[in-house]
């Protein structure tokens, strides 16, 4: 439950971002955020919401989009959905996988004026 | 309007962790990141280790807790050099706590530096802290559904350690279930059954540091 420090990183890294380009006002946010990171949605849109007020964010939308856990399997050089965080084969039910994405947590646009 | 920002959230610490991963392989130290539920045994299983590998490996550790230095001078007794890390409230370490306490340590005296994370099963997983190692505990009362739910901490630990294994004959526990859900959640992983306070199958854990500090010492 570190969603308070999220918001706050996402705050830091998105003013900064509207200084840049000479912007005055935040009114939405997209974050991705994977599967196997461990953040709440519902927490640190809360979180945004207390942190935010009187500042450029203020009342801005945070846009949450989850993104499932991608794995590839090596036997069969095809990439699979990772279901239930088993890293199982679909295909043929091997464990000879890795991870491909699924843990980013990362601010992929802004909307700003 | 739109400004694509493809910014890392985490980006901050991970540059950190970086700077000390780099400075942990100038030095060849060897860097392990334990996590576990609070009671589970990470300070006896450091203490044990401390006495076990004393005169063959220089060991430091740091110790995260929310408050009081109690775990810090509970492994300073055995020898090693102990510092102790309060988050105040904090759920994890991060990277640049880490950063400033690995500066009090003189690294090239150093084989292994152990990093004791904030009693969580969730949170300190998602902080890497530049270690070469993520290495889980889960003690037997805890229950065997702990890796089912808490995939996300258990599927980036390179080997987990059952601990109080001697509490088997007197709990539910099916070593079978965690090995079931262990291969579907993070097939790679080591598991070794250990009691740290009875001394069983603590031989295997501690040729397992010591084969990685050797090779850690190599590339250095």
């Amino acid at each position: 439950m570190h969603e308070l420090g999220i918001a706050s990183s996402i705050l830091d890294i998105v003013t900064q971002r509207i200084q840049e380009e000479g912007l005055q006002k935040i009114n939405r946010v997209h974050l991705v955020v994977g599967a196997l990171s461990q953040v709440v949605p519902d927490a640190l849109t809360f979180a945004w919401e207390a942190i935010t007020q009187g500042t450029p964010a203020a009342n801005s939308a945070l846009e949450v989009e989850q993104r499932p856990i991608i794995a590839k399997c090596h036997p069969c050089g095809k990439d699979f959905t990772v279901e239930n965080f088993r890293f199982t084969c679909p295909d043929c039910g091997g464990h000879d996988t890795e991870m491909v994405s699924g843990d980013e947590l990362f601010i992929e646009y802004i909307d700003a004026d | 309007m739109e400004i694509k920002v493809q910014a890392n959230v985490l980006g901050a610490n991970e540059a950190l962790a970086e700077q000390n991963r780099k400075r942990l392989a100038e030095k060849g130290v060897f860097c392990i990141n334990i996590i576990s539920s609070p009671g589970a045994g990470k300070t006896t299983l450091l203490e044990k280790t401390a006495e076990m590998v004393k005169g063959r490996l220089r060991m430091a550790v740091i110790e995260g807790d929310i408050t009081t230095s109690l775990d810090a001078d509970r492994v300073a007794r055995h020898g090693v050099q102990a510092r102790q890390i309060n988050t105040m409230g904090g759920c994890h370490l991060d990277a640049n706590m880490i950063q400033k306490t690995m500066a009090e340590f003189d690294l090239d005296n150093l084989d292994l530096l152990v990093i004791e994370n904030v009693g969580n099963l969730v949170c300190p997983a998602d902080f890497d802290l530049g270690e070469d190692a993520k290495v889980v505990i889960l003690s037997i009362p805890e229950g065997d559904d702990k890796p089912a739910k808490y995939p996300g901490t258990f599927q980036k630990a390179q080997v987990l350690l059952l601990n109080k294994i001697d509490f088997l004959p007197v709990s539910d526990f099916s070593l079978d279930r965690v090995r079931q859900d262990m291969a579907g959640i993070n097939p790679g992983l080591e598991i070794l059954e250990i009691s740290a306070s009875k001394g069983i199958g603590m031989d295997r854990w501690v040729s397992w540091l010591e084969a990685r500090v050797r090779e850690k010492r190599v590339k250095a």
